[in-house]
């Protein structure tokens, strides 16, 4: 670090620089002395978890065909769904005045000593069931896709906000100079897009904002060089860019020069650190037995459980995986077993592989979609699906911080509505910061005369769930 | 997705200086008092706590059970000192849970301000600015260097020395056009040693129609201008004509009065022309989604509150969205009066539903759009359609009656002339309770119409929220996700509780405005067929099977409207024409062939234009009748609280006379009173030219906004601003002929120490290069920049597999050809949800929401763009074959050529052996691997691959990236 950056360092948090808002100042990836991380400043409680890996559903996965057994629907299966409970009620889809009830027709077992219902569409699930603690109370606010997910990923319809991630960015850092802190995974069926806003850094400073491992070409945009340079060359050209730009910040002063020449040595080290982390073939054959995965083959989202753990390994601070496929409005039957198949060993695989190697009590794992599906039918006959569902549904969590082993919360008999203990996002995004040392209330930035925050003026953390 | 707003930072020079100086309240103590205390003892209306207004003199120093908040000249007696200072958690102010505490120095200045008295003033952005006194010796732009030198002066600091003429010609170039100056130019500029060298360049810079473009950028972002909707779908929408309005208005100069009035308002100024027409494209650049049906109204209310904000941060540099769910708790804006705003802007006949590309429209020739000329409307028809039609009737009188029904909708007394059925868009036309119209077989209606309706019922026995299911036919399929907007669509039910039957929609939209003739025709079991003039729609999607009979409904039938769950007709009204109505077994033409042979064409269609393609621009309009507005009680729109009527906010004194719309209320906020409008836009145009405002926080003028740095300054320029006819080229010129401006931006650690962020300019500032001058630079700089104004949107290379993920209909991005590829930046399709990756990784903003302050990052991902996008790869590859190409005799003069191509200035000596030395290196690197030159460039040239290193070497510099 040069003489310059530390005065620099001195002027922010020395001299009576504000805290909030020296981050606003810093580089990606930390490289320069102003990326500190706000929260180093501004002391929390003890951090439970240091990461979150954010497993999203994108198309809202089925509740009652997956955690949330409800033998009443089969019992009733076909019958109009009571006025009393879908009184004044608008659906997405359905339009039918007295829409029927439609049973699951999976079955389901209770595993684990905390026993936990799962379907049968989840073996791999099954077998981890203790580690998680199964929230069946969840709900939303809104039932289009797009502003749900906004809602689910950034706490606000209104698109525009910062997300998760962007905020955990902004308020812990990164633990690796060579990765940023919040990287975007996708897999899956593309029916609903993925939208650079469900990774924004909204007003947050740019650095912030997601980094979209991207499965074709370069996995980061323009990583690789052009055709003909080397990395030889390359570090000749960095050389003498950096003498003359060092120069240059002789004769002007200007400090953003240094950090400019910072990024151009980070983004050199980049072009070897993120092909290294995203490289998976260097991973044993027992590890693609346990995730399912095979070096080389097409993107899957096992694959990117399998990446998940390898960038929690390099400390990235927040991994999102969206599977796309989820939003199963016909051929239920046919569509969810495939959505299921896509997921379930995958998941149990990243369990298991942070479970043995000591990390599961330091990363916080959260499984989830924008909402639930209906448990009434969506269409008739053998083409029947499910819609949205924002009024009650499933999301689990597992790992630092989190009681395993455990349901929280319950929908009414018919799968309907949140019912007993009703768990909103803001308190899922209230406990997640909580279990990462975070008082919720306290991580904020000042936007147009407002101080926002993630759980706007909502929230609260659950005790019942923390350890 | 960077609509940041760089936030707050404390400057070590603080911006109100506060040494032995008197306390001011606007300067020094509100700010205190809106951060920790205005959330509840604030201006909203809602009752304060403790019944107290800190906000408020009078409330503040009120006496209330023996006690005053604040009692003048007495630390003791006030109640604030003491709750500040309690250590009881139950007392203590602002409470802990609020997590805020007071620091001992802004302590001080509470105490200092009440033991001068507690003297409130008003906030001093709410005041209409006064011109300041200025001294003899200032004159033009010597005012801006008097203020900026008198504060310097103040704090101990000295202005710079003026920049050089290199660094000069290349900074005001990149500020007034967006591009770096050629090295002839720079040649001349240099040689021109008359007095007013540097004020002719800056007037021929002003004059370049390339300056439009570089001051529309910001104004763009302002305006969100964008070639697509946004949301999730993203589909493209087609307004390019709004931003070459936007780049001819600035080249014009034109007012900023007028060109507030014009965007705002254009459609409603008497005689408004096309151009002013399409200026109002400003407000039709809200996003626009794919809502499912029954959140139409939510969408549409989304785009009003979008039009609200960006009126808000534009014109007011205030945050209006807080009033949006209740009473603004830091500036006098109550709720009422947010909504008050929203019916100024709730009339245009826009409905939230679909793609929103269904919004008002006009259709244009772009080639004669700029000049003065008459948007298209419809003609009335001539003589010779009169006869046309006269023998259609005949052909259709004599085809028979209809069985079921026939309504010509010809005026009484006027029998056979040309009148037909204009419908009110809110009240259906006719209702029909007779029983003939339970059509249980074969079905065929028939109509002539003319409409602009997206979804819009023709004639409907159909209500499935109540399980009275018939039949219905009509545009946008009841706004179902089955339909699509302006599509005709008909469904026939078996059943009337649940649907069983068919729906057929059509393959193109019939909601141009003119005349059609359209018919659907159902044939029991057998099929559903539509007719669109006359001539059968072979694409329509039929979906379901074509059931053998219809149900019967308790509806009445209904024409020109349709049912929502509700015996009376109460959705999907039509607005617009209707003709000759029939209603039959069958088709008209299966009476007649001679009929069907015609084709069918309303008399009153308009002759087509053929002046070349015609372009779309979005417009406002305003509806014949207000849509009334309500308060939505806590923002929820499905909850509405009290009527409002259009009004302005009471704070900015009494209402304008007259009927208060949408241009009263341009004409209003220019109308030279306005205490905000004009420092705001000087303010922005300040920060355009220094990177920072006068008053940092652009966006908010209001009680949690900064103080301005030089609050004589800006009131100076905004009294300036308005006396000079709005003359936004005024402004700049007093800018960039400022002696602060031309600077040397050279800067010391000691000045760094004091005034990290410069905002006392005693240096020109180093600004990272917007987004779009980072290509244009380098583009210009390679020589291959195509510097065509204006036009659609264009297609430069970027990544495959960008958006592979997203929404299939948002459109494909197929790459440019031949020199649109080399277009500037501006012109770069502006996809929201998938921004061109190389503009936002260096913050160009997705412009979801109008942004009117961009961050400047400094990241590595902006490290590979310039050195490793295929793009800018391509563009040091031309510029090395540019070098190669002059007629020089060293590389020592190459490197000079480079140079001075890019950063206006020869090389140094250590530079120039420096460069020299590594192109030596290169070439002998190519030279013993052809391979690797080949793969570079194209072909084996060792010394055009290391000239290709040294291009790309210079435009990643970081002087090259900079306006110096």
């Amino acid at each position: 670090m040069t003489d310059s950056m530390h005065i620099n360092r001195r002027h922010f948090f020395g001299q009576g620089g504000s805290i909030v808002g020296a981050a606003a100042l810093g580089t990606l990836l930390g490289e320069s002395a102003m990326a500190e991380p706000i929260l180093k400043h501004i002391p929390q409680f003890a951090p439970r978890a240091k990461r979150v890996i954010s497993l999203f559903m994108s198309g809202g996965p089925s509740h009652v065909d997956l955690f949330d057994p409800k033998p009443l629907l089969n019992k009733r299966d076909g019958e109009p769904m009571p006025e009393s409970i879908i009184k004044d009620h608008k659906f997405a889809m359905i339009r039918e005045s007295a829409p029927s009830i439609k049973g699951s027709p999976w079955t389901f077992k209770k595993y684990g000593k905390g026993e936990i219902d799962v379907s049968e569409l989840l073996p791999h699930t099954a077998k981890v069931a203790d580690e998680l603690c199964v929230i069946r109370s969840a709900y939303s606010e809104t039932f289009n896709h797009g502003p749900a997910v906004s809602f689910m990923t950034t706490g606000s319809a209104q698109y525009g906000r910062p997300t998760m991630g962007a905020w955990l960015s902004y308020g812990l850092g990164s633990e690796n100079r060579n990765l940023p802190a919040f990287v975007v995974l996708q897999s899956g069926v593309k029916l609903q897009p993925l939208l650079n806003s469900y990774w924004s850094n909204g007003f947050l400073p740019s650095q912030h904002e997601g980094m979209p491992l991207r499965p074709h070409g370069d996995p980061v945009l323009f990583l690789s060089n052009p055709q003909g340079i080397d990395r030889h060359r390359r570090r000749q050209q960095l050389d003498l860019l950096a003498s003359v730009n060092r120069h240059h910040h002789h004769t002007t002063g200007d400090p953003e020069i240094l950090t400019r020449i910072a990024n151009y040595e980070l983004a050199y080290r980049m072009q070897t650190s993120v092909p290294e982390v995203m490289d998976i073939s260097r991973e044993p054959a027992s590890m693609h037995q346990l995730y399912g995965t095979t070096p080389g083959k097409k993107l899957s989202f096992a694959n990117n459980c399998l990446l998940a753990r390898r960038l929690a390994e390099q400390g990235v601070r927040f991994i999102q995986l969206f599977d796309m496929g989820w939003d199963q409005h016909g051929s239920l039957e046919v569509n969810l077993p495939r959505q299921a198949r896509g997921i379930d060993q995958g998941i149990a695989a990243l369990l298991i592989d942070l479970r043995q190697r000591g990390m599961l009590d330091e990363t916080l794992v959260m499984w989830g979609g924008e909402f639930g599906r209906t448990p009434i039918a969506q269409g008739a006959n053998k083409g029947y699906g499910r819609d949205h569902h924002p009024h009650g549904f499933t999301m689990w969590l597992a790992g630092g911080g989190i009681k395993s082993g455990m349901i929280y919360g319950s929908t009414d008999e018919f799968g309907y509505h949140a019912e007993e203990k009703r768990v909103s996002l803001h308190d899922i995004n209230a406990t997640i910061l909580h279990c990462l040392g975070i008082d919720h209330k306290k991580l904020t930035y000042r936007f147009q005369g407002l101080d926002f925050r993630l759980t706007s003026v909502h929230g609260h953390p659950i005790r019942e769930i923390m350890t | 997705m960077n609509s940041f707003i760089i936030k707050t930072l404390t400057l070590l020079v603080s911006v109100g200086a506060i040494g032995a100086e008197e306390v001011r309240f606007n300067r020094d103590v509100r700010p205190i008092l809106s951060e920790y205390c205005y959330e509840c003892h604030g201006p909203a209306e809602t009752t304060p706590k403790g019944g107290l207004r800190l906000s408020d003199g009078a409330s503040a120093k009120a006496i209330k059970d023996g006690h005053s908040a604040i009692v003048p000249g007495s630390i003791e007696e006030s109640l604030v000192i003491s709750l500040i200072e309690s250590n009881d958690p139950n007392e203590q102010m602002p409470p802990p849970e609020i997590g805020k505490q007071i620091s001992a120095d802004q302590l001080s200045i509470l105490k200092r301000w009440i033991k001068a008295g507690a003297p409130y003033e008003t906030h001093w952005a709410f005041t209409a600015p006064q011109r300041p006194a200025v001294e003899a010796d200032w004159q033009g732009a010597g005012v801006i260097d008097g203020f900026v030198r008198r504060r310097l002066q103040k704090e101990g600091l000295k202005p710079s020395p003026p920049a050089d003429k290199r660094t000069l010609i290349r900074r005001v170039s990149l500020d007034l056009i967006g591009l770096p100056p050629p090295p002839k130019e720079v040649a001349a500029f240099v040689d021109d040693k008359s007095p007013d060298a540097y004020a002719k360049l800056v007037e021929r810079l002003l004059a370049s129609p390339h300056h439009g473009e570089r001051m529309a950028q910001d104004w763009l972002d302002a305006a969100r201008y964008a070639d697509t909707t946004g949301y999730a779908a993203d589909k493209p929408r087609t307004n390019w004509l709004y931003r070459d309005w936007v780049v001819k208005a600035f080249n014009d100069n034109m007012p900023f009065d007028q060109f507030t009035i014009e965007q705002l308002a254009g459609d409603m100024l008497p005689n408004a022309t096309v151009a002013q027409k399409i200026a109002t494209g400003f407000h039709r650049n809200s996003m626009q989604a794919l809502g499912n049906n029954p959140r139409k109204e939510e969408f549409r209310v989304k785009g009003i509150v979008d039009r609200l904000d960006t009126t808000g941060r534009v014109f007011l540099g205030l945050t209006l969205a807080c009033a949006e769910c209740h009473d603004h708790k830091y500036d006098p804006i109550r709720q009422k009066e947010y909504y008050q705003l929203f019916a100024i802007f709730n009339n245009i006949p826009h409905l939230g539903e679909k793609f929103g590309i269904h919004g008002p429209r006009l259709k244009v020739d772009p080639t004669t759009v700029f000049t003065p000329a008459k948007p298209i409307e419809e003609k009335p028809g001539n003589q010779a359609a009169e006869n046309w039609q006269q023998e259609l009737a005949a052909i259709i009188n004599s085809s028979g009656k209809p069985v079921y029904g026939h309504w010509p909708f010809d005026t009484p007394g006027n029998e056979g002339t040309l009148s037909s059925l204009r419908l009110d868009p809110e009240k259906p036309a006719v209702v029909s309770t007779e029983d003939v119209f339970d059509v249980k077989r074969d079905l065929a209606i028939s109509v002539w119409i003319r409409t602009r309706s997206t979804v819009a019922n023709i004639v409907s026995k159909y209500d499935w929220r109540a399980s009275q299911r018939s039949y219905v036919f009509g545009l946008g399929g009841e706004g179902d996700n089955s339909g699509i907007p302006g599509h005709l669509f008909a469904w026939i039910s078996e059943r009337a509780d649940v649907w069983r039957g068919a729906i057929v929609t059509s393959s193109f939209p019939v909601n141009d405005g003119e005349w059609h003739h359209v018919a659907m025709h159902y044939r029991a079991g057998k099929d559903l067929r539509l007719f669109i003039d006359g001539i059968e729609d072979k694409k329509a999607t039929v979906t379901g099977q074509v059931p053998k009979s219809i149900a019967v409904s308790k509806r009445d039938l209904v024409i020109g409207a349709g049912y929502n769950n509700s015996a009376v007709a109460n959705d999907h009204f039509l607005a617009g024409n209707l003709d000759d109505l029939r209603i039959d077994d069958k088709l008209s033409w299966e009476h007649s062939p001679e009929l069907a042979k015609l084709g069918l064409r309303h008399p009153e269609t308009s002759p087509k234009s053929t002046n070349g393609k015609l372009v779309t621009a979005q417009v406002m309009q305003e509806l014949p009748k207000p849509r009334p507005t309500f308060i939505h009680v806590r923002g929820n729109f499905e909850n509405s609280g009290e009527q409002v009527y259009p009004a302005v906010p009471a704070m900015f004194g009494k209402q304008p006379e007259g009927k208060m719309d949408r241009l009263h209320f341009a004409r209003w906020l220019v109308d030279g009173n306005h205490p905000l409008v004009a420092r705001v836009m000087v303010n922005r145009l300040w920060q355009q030219f220094f990177g920072t405002g006068l008053v940092r926080t652009v966006e908010d003028f209001g009680a949690q906004g900064e103080w301005p740095s030089h609050p004589e300054l800006l009131d100076w320029l905004a009294v300036e601003f308005v006396e000079s006819g709005w003359n936004m080229r005024h402004v700049i010129k007093l800018i960039v002929n400022s002696e602060t401006y031309q600077q040397q931006s050279t800067v010391t650690q000691a000045v760094l120490d004091v005034d990290y962020y410069n905002r006392l300019l005693s240096h020109a500032p180093r600004l990272r290069l917007p987004a779009e001058q980072i290509r244009d630079n380098a583009l210009a700089i390679s020589g291959n920049l195509n510097l065509k104004v204006g036009g659609p949107g264009v297609f430069p290379a970027q990544p495959g597999h960008i958006g592979e993920f997203r929404d299939s209909t948002a459109g494909k991005w197929t790459t440019s050809k031949g020199d649109d590829r080399y277009r500037r930046a501006i012109y770069t399709f502006w996809q929201r949800m998938y921004l061109y990756p190389s503009m936002e990784i260096f913050d160009a903003p997705s412009r979801e929401q109008s942004c009117i302050g961009r961050s400047r990052s400094n990241t590595a991902l902006q490290a590979l763009v310039t050195l490793n996008d295929p793009v800018f790869a391509e563009f040091a590859k031309l510029f090395a074959s540019r070098i190669m190409r002059q007629n020089l005799a060293t590389d020592r003069q190459r490197l000079v050529f480079a140079f001075q191509c890019a950063l206006a200035r020869p090389p140094t000596d250590i530079e120039a052996e420096q460069f020299l030395a590594f192109l030596t290196q290169q070439r002998q690197s190519f030279a013993a691997d052809p391979a690797g030159a080949k793969a570079l460039n194209g072909e084996t040239d060792s010394s055009f691959a290391g000239w290709t290193m040294v291009a790309s070497t210079i435009l990643n510099l970081d002087e090259c990236l900079h306006r110096p």
